[in-house]
């Protein structure tokens, strides 16, 4: 796409993402699935789960699958937050960019 | 590329890293390859690129250290400083010089937008609809009665502030609280940023205090966005507030101390996902749901007594706070930054999320007393710290601090990891339970006495490991005794180290 991804959109697609699964994701899925509506490489989401398992917005558990031990993310509680926080920012920023590609007066 | 070969390529790559670290990373790209099926490993490993591709992106925001908050950080278009030199040395001038207005910060940051920054969204353009309602569709909340027994000092200003003037930015200076002078540059942004459309987000609250009533301020934010702005000096302290319900939000003197409070409850906004994030539900979304918007004009110059600020979620931006007393700031989740912050006893805590300063801000810390900072989790960044007792410890997530300057300085990490620029204090307590601690210390090493014991953890002095160290010191120097700084002659600063599992690492400024 012809945007550019900032950090806090990545961030906010991350979270969102991994809340889709109340009880988590892997690193292949929410790669796959955030690959899919934003134009990041594959490997740059990796430094941003780790960061926000740093910021305990993130929690990672082991679980078995398939014969062995599989990490999954979830959201913690502050992570939720936040997400709540970007979503409402998102509605607030599109609303206005989508008010001004539609000719609404500014 | 097989996924042995790949990972095998990677750990070479990520051998700088801490073992912690390295393993950690190995181990997502294992559970990465086996999540895509044995039978893509090469399909896994060309998506992927290349381990080089895949190593700089780790290193890319780690080395060197403290890089990744200004990946994070970084608000405007102020480049992040470009580090080179030792691992976790940070450079000093890259702060101390840009000792720029946070107004700048405003300023800048409303020129930009969300989506091309590398930061994050920021919480003065959360408020720019604030300035520019029409008079008409104001709807006061008379909150607990409190508001309206106690505004009036500038109910006036508001009509010109709210003026129905389409160009909202002129207006806000047209209040007659003194800002049509010379506003300060941190007001004029507010009105830059005023310039934003819509009267989407109704000012339910807009009270103003006058300066001599208020000691002491406290603030406290489920969640949303939060300024903290400094206005005209001489004019009145005013509070305005957006999208908050009288249910949620109050704001009222206590004594001669203002309590700001909004709970709003942020589980009801959770729940939609990415189709809810980035769907096409944004205009019923935005009826239905408003993030609680709370800008505080504190008149330049003002001094709290006390100040008190908690944010669990969100994001806020503070300035111009200054407290006689104590100040504590605290974060649960949100993200708060910050120009500077002054007073006798300093608190910054951060449970999850994190604290940084202002792009372009010094981020000093300067407390006549006591400093503390305290990361549960998250990450707490600062410049400068200068107080005469300062205690900070990470218990997890990371903690980044361009200067120490102190008397007495404890530094403890129990799981997180801590990195201090350059440290200069007499008595200097290093403790590391577990993490790691990284520090710069002023001076010659000959100037501390030195007291080191590790019982499973590692203490580096420039580099290579205490043990060894202390082999060469004696050889080089025939010093006896426990510690080899103890003989020393002038040393006058002492320096105790305990690394019971954690690292510790030492480098002296010369």
């Amino acid at each position: 796409m012809g945007f550019q991804t900032g950090a806090a959109l990545l961030e906010a697609v991350v979270l969102a993402v991994i809340s889709r699964e109340e009880t988590g994701t892997y690193g292949y899925k929410i790669t796959q699935e955030v690959t899919a509506v934003l134009d990041v490489s594959e490997s740059t989401l990796y430094p941003v789960l780790r960061r926000l398992q740093k910021e305990a917005l993130l929690e990672v558990y082991d679980a078995a699958y398939g014969g062995r031990l599989r990490r999954y993310y979830r959201l913690t509680e502050s992570g939720a937050a936040q997400l709540a926080f970007y979503r409402l920012e998102w509605t607030r920023y599109a609303a206005k960019i989508s008010g001004l590609f539609e000719g609404e007066c500014l | 590329m097989t996924k042995q070969e790949f990972l095998s390529r990677l750990r070479l790559l990520l051998a700088e890293l801490p073992a912690e670290e390295r393993e950690d990373a190995l181990r997502y790209y294992e559970d990465y390859f086996d999540a895509a099926g044995a039978e893509n490993e090469a399909a896994t490993a060309a998506e992927l690129h290349s381990p080089e591709t895949v190593a700089a992106d780790i290193l890319g925001r780690r080395v060197p250290r403290g890089a990744q908050y200004e990946d994070l950080y970084s608000r405007d278009c102020t480049a992040p400083p470009h580090r080179t030199g030792s691992g976790w040395k940070i450079a000093l001038a890259a702060f101390g010089t840009a000792a720029l207005l946070c107004a700048l910060g405003l300023v800048a940051a409303a020129v930009l937008g969300l989506v091309d920054m590398r930061g994050l969204p920021r919480a003065e353009t959360a408020l720019e609809n604030l300035p520019t309602l029409s008079a008409g569709e104001e709807t006061r909340l008379d909150a607990d009665g409190n508001a309206a027994a106690n505004g009036g000092t500038s109910t006036d200003g508001q009509a010109a502030t709210n003026g129905t003037d389409p160009d909202g930015q002129t207006a806000t200076s047209g209040t007659d609280t003194g800002t049509d002078g010379t506003p300060p540059s941190g007001q004029t942004a507010a009105g830059v940023g005023g310039a934003g459309a819509g009267a989407s987000a109704v000012p339910s609250v807009d009270t103003s205090y006058a300066a001599e009533d208020v000691e002491s301020l406290s603030i406290s934010m489920s969640i949303g966005a939060l300024t903290v702005e400094q206005g005209a000096a001489g004019s009145a302290l005013r509070v305005r507030a957006a999208n908050v319900t009288d249910e949620t939000f109050s704001a009222a003197l206590d004594g001669d101390t203002l309590e700001i409070k909004d709970e709003t409850e942020y589980g009801g906004l959770l729940g939609k996902g990415l189709s809810g994030l980035l769907g096409g539900e944004g205009a019923a979304a935005l009826d239905e749901a408003q993030l609680p918007q709370l800008v505080v004009t504190v008149p330049a110059g003002m001094v709290f007594e006390d100040i008190e600020i908690t944010l669990a979620a969100g994001q806020a931006t503070l300035c111009a706070l200054r407290a006689d007393d104590t100040l504590s700031v605290t974060t649960s989740a949100g993200k708060i930054y910050y120009d500077a912050f002054a007073a006798d006893d300093i608190e910054l805590t951060t449970k999850a999320g994190g604290i940084a300063p202002l792009s372009g801000a010094s981020g000093a810390v300067t407390a006549k007393d006591k400093a503390a900072l305290t990361v549960k989790a998250g990450s707490l960044r600062t410049g400068r710290v200068t107080a005469p007792e300062m205690r900070a410890e990470a218990s997890a997530g990371e903690l980044v601090a361009d200067a120490i300057d102190a008397d007495e300085v404890t530094l403890k990490t129990s799981a997180g990891d801590m990195t201090v620029g350059l440290l200069s204090a007499d008595d200097i307590s290093l403790k590391a339970s577990a993490g790691s601690l990284g520090v710069t210390l002023a001076g010659y090493e000959t100037d501390y006495d030195c007291d080191v014991s590790a019982s499973a953890g590692d203490v580096c002095f420039n580099g290579e490991s205490y043990a060894h160290h202390v082999e060469q010191y004696e050889s080089n120097h025939g010093s006896h005794g426990s510690g080899h700084g103890g003989a020393a002659a002038g040393a006058h600063h002492t320096l105790e180290i305990s690394a019971s599992a954690g690292n510790v690492n030492v480098c002296f400024e010369h």
